[in-house]
C-alpha cells in the first residue's frame, strides 16, 4: 500500500520533476527492494497483491497517456529482429500518430561492439537500448541505462512478473529495463521418438520420465540402446551446461571476488556426467549444423525458452507441425536468454520512449498485442488475470505443439518455478567463456570435471583481469 | 629552383587529408595508449603501464604474437612459391592466359564473409564436405574435429590465406615476367635451356625484386592478419563461436586488439597500446629485410 | 611451334587443378545462393537449387537495390579522390627533389605499416565533429589518402615515366599541372586501373567503420546490409549467400575489364619495390 502512494505521489509530481530534470524519489524503494532480488520466496506474496497494485497503475498509466495525440518526438530503437519491432509500432501509431518510432536493423553479433563503440566515441545512441542476455550484465554495468522506477517512468515494480524482476536490475537492485517478455524455459521434444523410445509423449509423463538428470542420464542409455547408438537426448553438450548454469542460480560476485567454484562445480559435474555417458550430440552450439539439427530426427530433446517455439523451433523445423511438445527439464525450470529494453540515460525523448514501453511491453493490452502476433509472454503481471488474459486462448504456435497450451506451461508451471538474479558483467563472461570451453569438453574425454573448473576458471581471469577468482 | 613549389603543392591534397582522417587519429590512439579509459570511466593516466603490462601481465598478448608468425610462417611461404610457380606456368602458356588469370585471380576479390562461411561449412564436423569426404572414402573412422583443435585450427586459417592471396601473388609475378626484357627468354631458348633451366636461372634471379616487395607487404599484411580466422571463428558465418578459436589458437594481434577495443571489452587505451606495439614490430622487420635484401644484392 | 601444344598438355592439366581449386569456394558461394538455407545443410550443395527467386525476393525486401546504390557511391567517390591525392603525391615523391621528401616518403611509408583499426576512434570523433556521421562521406573520407596507393604511383612513375619527356614538354612552355595531368597520367592507364581495382574493392568490402559510423538504413552499405539479412534465431544463409555473390559483380566487371591493364599495373609499381 505504501508503494502505491509513493507511486501516485511520484506520478503527479511527474511533469515538474521532468522540468528540472531527473527525479529522485524513489531511492528508499530501491533499498527496501534489493535485499529480494533471488525472489524465489517471496513469489506468492508478490503476485497476490499484484493485481491490486495493478489498478493503481493503469490510473497513473491513463493520466500520463490523457491524450495519446499531444506526445510527440522520434524514437529510435536498434534492433535485430526489426521486422517483428516494426508490427508492434504500427499498432502503437494507431493510437500515438504523433511519435515517430524508428527502428535500425543492427546485426545480434554487432550490437554491442557498435553499441559500446559509438558510446565511446560521442555517437548518437538509440533511445530504446536492447539488452540481450549475452551481454546484459555488461549493458547494465555501463551506467548508460534509466532507472524505470523514477520519472518520468515511475515503473511500479510490484506489476511486473516476479521472475522477471531480478533479471531486469543491476547489482544494486534499480530497475534498468522492461523484459522483452518473460523466457523461462522448458524443455522441447519430438512427440514421434518420444512416443518410440520413451513410450509416451504425453508432456507430463515425459516431465517424470527425466524429473531429475540423473533419470535423465537413465533415459538416454536406454535411448542410445534402442537405437544403436543413433538417437542422442540433446544436439550439443553445450544445451546441458548452459540449462544447469541457469539452474544453479547463487549468489557468486561479491565486489572483485567471483566465487567460480560455487557458480560451476554443479553445472560442470553435470555436463562431464552426460559426456561420459554418450547421449549428447556432438554438434556446437549456436552453429549452422545446431540450427539445422532442429529437422533431424536424431535428437530427442531440445533447450526451449519460452521464446524458442515460434523464433527457432517453428521457423527452423518447418516440416514438424504437431510433431513438438514442451515439459519440465530435470530438476525444473530456469530462465533462459531473454531481452530487455531499457531507455538510454541521455535520450531526448523519454517520454515518448517510454510511452512505446509501456504501450506495447508493460500494459494488458500490450500484451494481447504481443501474444496475437509472435506468442511474446508480456512480463506485465495484470495482464494474465484481466480480460485480456491469454491463458485460454490459443498461441500462435500451439498448434505446431500439437495442440499443446504453451502459455499455460509457461506462465503457469515454468515461471513461477524459474529462479532468477541480477546480471552482473561476469554473467556475460561466463556465457562466453562456456561458449569457448564446450568445444574442448566435448572433444577431449581426458577433461574431468575438476580439470574442467580449472579451465573455466582460466578462462574467466583471462577476459576479467581485475578479478579475484574462486 | 623556381619549380621547387611544385612538389609541395602536389603533395598538399595527400597529405592535408593525410593529416587529417590517419595522422591526427593516430596520434589521438598513441595519446590513449597512455591512459587506463575504457570510454566509460574517467580516463587517468598511467604512463607506458599498458605496454608493460603486455609483456608482463596479459597472457594472451604474445600468444596471439606467436600465432600470427606462425600462421604466416605456414602461409607466407606457399603463397609466394604457389603464386611464383603459377605465374610463370602461365606465362609460358600460349593460350587461354587470361581466362586463367581471372579464374585465378577470384579469391581474392571473393568477400571474406562468404570464405570465412564457405571455409567453416566444408570443415565444420557434424555436416562438413571434408569430414563426409574422409569418412566416405574410409581414410576416417569418425569425423574429425577440424576447427576445434588448435593446429588444425591454424592449418584452416593458413589454407584460408593461402587461397585468398595466391591469386595475388600470381598476378604480381606474372607482371614481373612481362616486364622483364622478352629477348632474355629467346636467348635461353636458343641456346636450348628448358622451362626448368629458364626458370631457375633466368626467372627467379631476376625478380628478385618483386620477390621482396611480396615479401615486405606480404608481412605487413600477414602481421595484420584478422579476416580470415575472425570469419572462421565469429560473425554470423562462423561455425563455432568462440574468440580465438580453440585455446586461443588462431587469435591474432589484431584480433585481440579489436577484442580488447571494440569487442569483449572497451579498453581503449590498452588496445591502442597493443595496436602501436604491432606497428613497431612491423616498421622493424619491415626495415630489417628491406636492409637484409639491399646487403645481398651489394 | 607446332610441336609447343602437345608439349604443354601438364601445364594445362596443372593450371586447371590449381583454377579448380581457385574455383570451388567461388562458385560454391554462387551455387549456395540458390539454395533454401535449411536445405544446406542436408547435402553437399554442388549444384543449382530452385530456391533463388525466393532468395533474391528477401534480399530485394532488405533493400538490396537501395544499399548498392550507397555502395557504388562509396565506392565509386573513394577511387576517385584516391587517384587524385595518390597520383599527385606519387608524382612529387617521383619526379622532384626537395627538402621534405625524405620526410613525406616516411609519412607515407608509416601509414602503410599501422594497422588501419587504430585509428578508428579519433577518426570517428572527427566524423562526428564535422556532422559527417549517418553520411556516407564518413566512410569515404578514410579512403582520400590512401599510403599504400601512394607508394604505387610512385614507383610506377619513377619506374616507366621517362624524364626526358617531361623536360621536352616544360621546354615547350608547359605548366607543371598540365605536364601531370596531359602527359603523365594518359601513361599511367595500368597504374590507374590497379589502383582503381583495389581500393574499390577495398572500400567495398569495408565493416567496421559503416558499422559504427552508419546509423540509418538509408545509408547502408552491401556489407552491413547483408548481416542484417538474418532475423533473429533464424539464420538465412541462402540469401546472405546470395547477396554476397551478387556484392561481387562490380569488382568481378572491373577486374575483368581492367585485366589487361591490370597485368602491366602492378609490375610497374612492384619491380623496384
Amino acid at each position: 500500500m505504501k508503494r502505491k502512494s509513493v507511486s501516485v505521489v511520484l506520478a503527479t509530481a511527474m511533469l515538474t520533476s521532468v522540468l528540472f530534470g531527473c527525479g529522485d524519489g524513489s531511492n528508499n524503494q530501491k533499498v527496501e527492494n534489493s535485499t529480494e532480488q533471488v525472489s524465489q520466496e517471496n513469489t506468492e506474496s508478490e503476485t497476490s497483491d499484484a493485481s491490486v497494485a495493478g489498478e493503481a497503475a493503469d490510473t497513473t498509466g491513463t493520466e500520463t497517456a490523457a491524450n495519446p495525440e499531444d506526445l510527440t518526438g522520434t524514437v529510435v530503437i536498434w534492433d535485430w529482429d526489426g521486422g517483428t519491432q516494426q508490427k508492434y509500432v504500427d499498432k502503437f501509431n494507431e493510437v500515438y500518430p504523433n511519435v515517430t518510432i524508428e527502428v535500425q536493423d543492427v546485426a545480434w553479433d554487432d550490437y554491442m561492439t557498435k553499441l559500446q563503440t559509438s558510446y565511446v566515441s560521442g555517437m548518437d545512441l538509440p533511445d530504446i537500448i536492447l539488452g540481450e542476455m549475452a551481454w546484459r550484465g555488461t549493458l547494465y554495468e555501463m551506467g548508460i541505462c534509466d532507472d524505470l522506477e523514477e520519472a518520468p517512468y515511475n515503473l511500479d515494480r510490484s506489476n511486473m512478473v516476479a521472475s522477471s524482476v531480478p533479471l531486469v536490475s543491476d547489482q544494486n537492485g534499480n530497475i534498468l529495463g522492461l523484459e522483452m517478455q518473460v523466457t523461462p524455459a522448458g524443455f522441447a521434444y519430438k512427440r514421434d521418438l518420444a512416443k518410440e523410445y520413451l513410450g509416451t509423449d504425453d508432456p507430463a509423463e515425459v516431465g517424470a520420465m527425466i524429473s531429475d538428470w540423473d533419470a535423465f542420464l537413465e533415459v538416454g542409455k536406454q535411448v542410445s540402446e534402442k537405437s544403436n547408438g543413433k538417437v542422442k537426448m540433446m544436439v550439443s553438450l553445450g544445451d546441458v551446461l548452459l540449462s544447469t548454469i541457469g539452474q544453479n542460480v547463487v549468489d557468486y560476485v561479491d565486489g572483485d571476488t567471483v566465487d567460480i567454484t560455487k557458480k560451476m562445480t554443479k553445472p560442470l559435474e553435470t555436463t562431464i556426467k552426460m559426456r561420459d555417458a554418450g547421449i549428447i550430440g556432438n554438434v556446437e552450439m549456436y552453429s549452422a549444423s545446431w540450427y539445422s539439427a532442429y529437422a533431424a530426427d536424431e535428437y530427442i530433446f531440445y533447450e526451449a525458452g519460452s521464446w524458442c517455439p515460434p523464433l527457432v523451433i517453428a521457423k527452423n523445423d518447418t516440416e514438424g507441425e504437431g510433431n513438438w511438445a514442451v515439459t519440465t527439464p530435470p530438476e525444473g525450470s530456469f530462465n533462459l536468454g531473454g531481452t530487455t529494453l531499457s531507455v538510454y540515460k541521455d535520450s531526448e525523448n523519454k517520454e515518448a520512449a517510454w510511452a512505446y514501453l509501456e504501450f506495447i511491453y508493460f500494459s494488458e493490452l500490450g500484451g494481447s498485442y504481443m501474444y496475437d502476433l509472435t506468442g511474446n509472454y508480456s512480463c506485465y503481471q495484470p495482464y494474465y488475470e484481466s480480460e485480456y488474459s491469454p491463458m485460454d486462448k490459443e498461441g500462435p504456435v500451439d498448434k505446431f505443439f500439437g495442440g499443446q497450451s504453451l502459455v499455460k506451461y509457461y506462465i503457469e508451471e515454468a515461471a513461477p518455478n524459474a529462479k532468477t538474479a541480477p546480471q552482473t558483467k561476469y554473467d556475460a563472461i561466463i556465457n562466453d567463456v562456456f561458449q569457448a570451453l564446450t568445444p574442448k569438453y566435448m572433444t577431449d574425454m581426458s577433461i574431468d570435471t575438476q580439470k574442467a573448473l580449472e579451465l573455466f576458471k582460466e578462462e574467466v581471469q583471462i577476459k576479467a583481469p581485475e578479478a579475484k577468482i574462486q | 629552383m623556381k619549380r621547387n613549389k611544385w612538389p609541395v603543392i602536389f603533395a598538399t591534397p595527400f597529405l592535408t587529408a593525410y593529416g587529417l582522417f590517419m595522422l591526427f587519429p593516430m596520434l589521438y590512439s598513441f595519446y590513449l595508449s597512455l591512459f587506463e579509459y575504457n570510454g566509460i570511466v574517467e580516463k587517468h593516466f598511467v604512463g607506458f603501464s599498458n605496454y608493460i603490462n603486455l609483456f608482463t601481465k596479459d597472457r594472451l598478448f604474445l600468444k596471439s604474437l606467436y600465432n600470427t608468425v606462425l600462421i604466416m610462417l605456414m602461409s607466407l611461404p606457399v603463397n609466394l612459391i604457389l603464386g611464383l610457380v603459377v605465374a610463370y606456368l602461365l606465362f609460358s602458356l600460349a593460350r587461354g592466359r587470361r581466362v586463367f588469370q581471372v579464374v585465378n585471380f577470384l579469391p581474392y576479390i571473393t568477400t571474406p564473409v562468404a570464405i570465412g562461411f564457405i571455409f567453416s561449412y566444408i570443415f565444420d564436423w557434424n555436416s562438413g564436405i571434408l569430414n563426409g569426404l574422409l569418412t566416405y572414402f574410409g581414410i576416417l573412422d569418425e569425423n574429425y574435429f577440424w576447427l576445434q583443435q588448435p593446429w588444425s585450427a591454424r592449418l584452416i586459417v593458413a589454407i584460408m590465406i593461402v587461397w585468398r592471396n595466391f591469386g595475388y601473388c600470381m598476378m604480381i609475378y606474372l607482371s614481373g615476367m612481362t616486364a622483364i626484357d622478352q629477348d632474355i627468354y629467346e636467348a635461353a631458348a636458343i641456346d636450348g635451356a628448358g622451362k626448368f633451366k629458364t626458370f631457375f636461372a633466368i626467372v627467379v634471379p631476376l625478380l628478385k625484386n618483386v620477390s621482396v616487395f611480396l615479401l615486405i607487404t606480404a608481412m605487413i599484411g600477414g602481421f595484420q592478419m584478422f579476416d580470415e580466422p575472425v570469419q572462421l571463428y565469429s560473425g554470423w558465418s562462423a561455425a563455432s563461436r568462440s574468440v580465438g578459436g580453440p585455446e586461443y589458437s588462431v587469435l591474432t594481434v589484431i584480433w585481440k586488439f579489436y577484442d580488447d577495443s571494440f569487442g569483449s571489452n572497451t579498453r581503449l587505451g590498452y588496445g591502442a597500446a597493443i595496436a602501436y606495439t604491432l606497428f613497431l614490430i612491423i616498421g622493424a622487420c619491415s626495415l630489417f629485410s628491406f636492409f637484409w635484401s639491399n646487403r645481398k644484392d651489394s | 611451334m607446332r610441336k609447343k601444344g602437345l608439349k604443354d598438355w601438364w601445364i594445362y592439366l596443372v593450371l586447371g587443378v590449381i583454377s579448380l581449386i581457385a574455383l570451388i569456394p567461388f562458385y560454391m558461394m554462387f551455387v549456395m545462393g540458390t539454395y533454401y538455407s535449411e536445405d544446406l545443410f542436408k547435402g553437399m550443395p554442388l549444384f543449382v537449387s530452385d530456391y533463388f527467386w525466393e532468395n533474391l525476393k528477401t534480399t530485394l525486401s532488405h533493400g538490396l537495390l537501395a544499399t548498392y546504390g550507397n555502395s557504388i557511391f562509396v565506392s565509386v567517390t573513394a577511387v576517385a579522390a584516391c587517384l587524385f591525392t595518390s597520383i599527385t603525391m606519387g608524382y612529387a615523391l617521383a619526379k622532384f627533389e626537395f627538402r621534405a621528401k625524405k620526410f613525406f616518403f616516411i609519412l607515407v611509408l608509416t601509414g602503410m605499416m599501422l594497422p588501419t583499426q587504430i585509428s578508428i576512434i579519433g577518426y570517428i570523433m572527427e566524423m562526428r565533429v564535422a556532422h559527417l556521421t549517418n553520411t556516407l562521406w564518413s566512410v569515404i573520407c578514410v579512403w582520400i589518402a590512401n599510403p599504400f596507393s601512394a607508394f604505387f604511383m610512385m614507383q610506377f612513375m619513377k619506374d616507366s615515366i621517362p624524364e626526358e619527356m617531361m623536360e621536352s614538354a616544360r621546354i615547350d612552355g608547359c605548366s607543371e599541372p598540365g605536364i601531370l595531368f596531359k602527359i603523365v597520367v594518359p601513361c599511367m592507364k595500368p597504374a590507374i586501373t590497379t589502383v582503381s581495382t583495389l581500393v574499390f574493392l577495398w572500400s567495398w568490402n569495408n565493416y567496421l567503420l559503416p558499422l559504427i559510423t552508419l546509423n540509418k538504413q538509408k545509408v547502408y552499405t552491401l556489407p552491413l546490409m547483408i548481416s542484417n539479412i538474418s532475423v533473429s534465431y533464424r539464420q538465412d544463409y541462402g540469401a546472405q549467400m546470395l547477396a554476397l555473390a551478387l556484392s561481387t559483380f562490380p569488382v568481378l566487371i572491373i577486374f575483368i575489364c581492367g585485366s589487361r591493364h591490370f597485368v602491366k599495373g602492378i609490375t610497374a609499381g612492384a619491380v623496384k619495390g
